[in-house]
């Protein structure tokens, strides 16, 4: 019974990033178009809704070229590896609040831990490699180029992240995400105000700063524009997946997107409150207290909904980075900027223990 | 003691892929072998009850060393050289010696395991391993702090030697 729940959540971690790129793809196309003053796709079914179906008939009756100068094994390796490592981290970020049946706990997330964010932080980590292994495999100075580039800045925005967590860590107390979300849903005290202003104490209130460089930091870890010059075509023509076509270059385009979704996710439950219910919805919990956890699943939905469209808002609004401004934003302000938060979280907690 | 399957398929791919890494006549597979040892090592760790050191372990180990490993590689093309194999072989026999070794160490590991129930080892995996460093060996952990930051600072101190002495001839 318990493998049979662990498969049957394996399979929603599978399904629903691979669900929603769909969804994102449309997204993106029609957000990118009204953001330049032109409708995007309309034409494949009614408001374009049926372009990415017609995307991914494209990638599927494509001829799948194998360039006679790769590296076979790795060749092949690297795509599923960048959707596997792009996949993984979603096996510990739970869609809903534990659900009590009966005295049995059912945890939405596959695997639970007093970890959990280490744990996601640690397969995050791993994502550089399907990149890696893509860029060396290809065979081309270019793509092994474009691919180190990537890596180096993927690691480099991680420091900067994982320092903000640790902070986060320290304010919440735990590194559960339940227990974090669950301390998110109070109400925000600020010592020298005496009203409460009414607002839940998510961690975009409790740490400004932390919330401001993880975001920062989400957008390189994706290779999202403004941060994608190792995909970018005006500088390296296609960098790291350019010997790669139609359906393998669909994997790396799908591992960018379940990327972005992760990163997104990750987002909503350390800053933005989780699955907690949006301020103003507390009375749906009272009123109808079975039906509690779908409507987390929808705030948490939305919260990461409004993300993603972050995400596509940010590409189509800002210029690409060169590669010194990248790693100099990474390495010389953003990372003192989380180590200083670090500090200052750490004085303040320290003095607020104390007296 | 219980090894269960899981256990025996770690210990089986920490095996060959650390044979992998001393046998491989191209440098760059036996970097990414060296990093698929690596996640292994961290699933025994788990497997184990160490749960907070496997986190550790792939994010450290997996998710920066290896990869400055294969960035060194692979800027420096390293890959082309092929190792070189002399005419006795010493390498097979050397590494056969090594694996057994390797073999009885993690043998003698997942032994050690202590049976604690699954739901102790995930509360207290955290507080065993912090109550140890912090608080029972914290002059040690002190004194590893100060020795990294040494070598830090020679490694430093040595490069900007290296190039004084270029720019001087």
């Amino acid at each position: 019974m318990n493998i049979l729940l662990v498969l049957l959540k394996t399979a929603l971690v599978i399904g629903i990033p691979l669900g929603i790129i769909p969804l994102i793809l449309h997204v993106e196309r029609r957000g990118a178009g009204f953001i330049q003053r032109r409708l995007g796709p309309n034409r494949v079914g009614p408001f374009g809704l049926l372009q990415p179906l017609a995307d991914v008939f494209k990638f599927l009756f494509k001829e799948d070229v194998l360039p006679s100068h790769v590296r076979p094994v790795y060749y092949y390796l690297a795509p599923m590896i960048s959707l596997l490592f792009a996949i993984l981290p979603l096996a510990g970020i739970p869609l809903c609040g534990k659900i009590d049946i009966d005295g049995t706990l059912f945890r939405p997330e596959v695997f639970h831990s007093d970890l959990g964010i280490l744990f996601i932080f640690a397969l995050t980590a791993l994502g550089p490699y399907g990149i890696l292994l893509a860029g060396w495999s290809s065979n081309n100075k270019f793509t092994v180029l474009g691919a180190i580039r990537a890596c180096a800045q993927m690691i480099s925005y991680e420091l900067a992240m994982t320092l903000t967590v640790i902070s986060l860590i320290l304010v919440y107390g735990s590194s559960d995400i339940h227990a974090m979300i669950a301390s998110q849903g109070q109400l925000l005290q600020i010592p020298f105000i005496s009203s409460f202003l009414g607002l839940p104490a998510w961690g975009i209130f409790l740490q400004p700063i932390g919330a401001l460089v993880f975001l920062v930091g989400i957008f390189a870890e994706s290779n999202r524009l403004p941060f994608d010059l190792a995909e970018g075509e005006s500088e390296i023509v296609a960098g790291y997946h350019l010997e790669y076509s139609s359906i393998k270059f669909a994997i790396f385009f799908m591992a960018e997107y379940v990327h972005v979704i992760v990163l997104s996710a990750l987002y909503t439950h350390l800053f933005l409150g989780g699955y907690n219910l949006l301020p103003g919805a507390d009375f749906l919990a009272e009123q109808w207290p079975l039906l509690t956890p779908f409507f987390e699943f929808v705030c948490f939905f939305s919260k990461v909904a409004f993300l993603i469209w972050l995400f596509v808002w940010v590409r189509w609004s800002l210029p690409r980075f060169r590669y010194d401004q990248l790693m100099d934003l990474g390495w010389k302000r953003l990372l003192p900027l989380a180590l200083g938060n670090l500090i200052v979280t750490t004085a303040i907690l320290f003095w607020k223990h104390s007296s | 003691m219980e090894l269960s399957f899981v256990d025996l398929l770690l210990f089986l791919l920490v095996l060959s892929f650390s044979t992998v890494v001393v046998l491989a006549k191209d440098t760059l597979v036996s970097a990414f072998a060296l990093l698929l040892t690596f996640v292994a090592l961290a699933g025994i760790f788990f497997q184990v009850g160490a749960l907070f050191l496997s986190v550790i372990q792939v994010m450290v180990y997996a998710g920066a060393v290896a990869i400055l490993f294969i960035f060194v590689l692979m800027l420096m093309n390293l890959s082309d050289i092929k190792n070189y194999i002399p005419h006795y072989n010493y390498r097979k026999w050397f590494s056969f010696v090594g694996v057994i070794c390797l073999g009885f160490l993690i043998f003698d590991f997942i032994l050690a395991q202590s049976n604690l129930h699954q739901d102790q080892i995930a509360k207290t995996s955290l507080i065993v391993l912090f109550e140890s460093l912090f608080v029972r060996f914290m002059a040690a952990f002190e004194l590893a702090t100060v020795l990294l930051l040494a070598v830090v600072v020679s490694v430093v101190f040595l490069s900007k030697n290296q190039e004084n002495l270029s720019k001087k001839e």
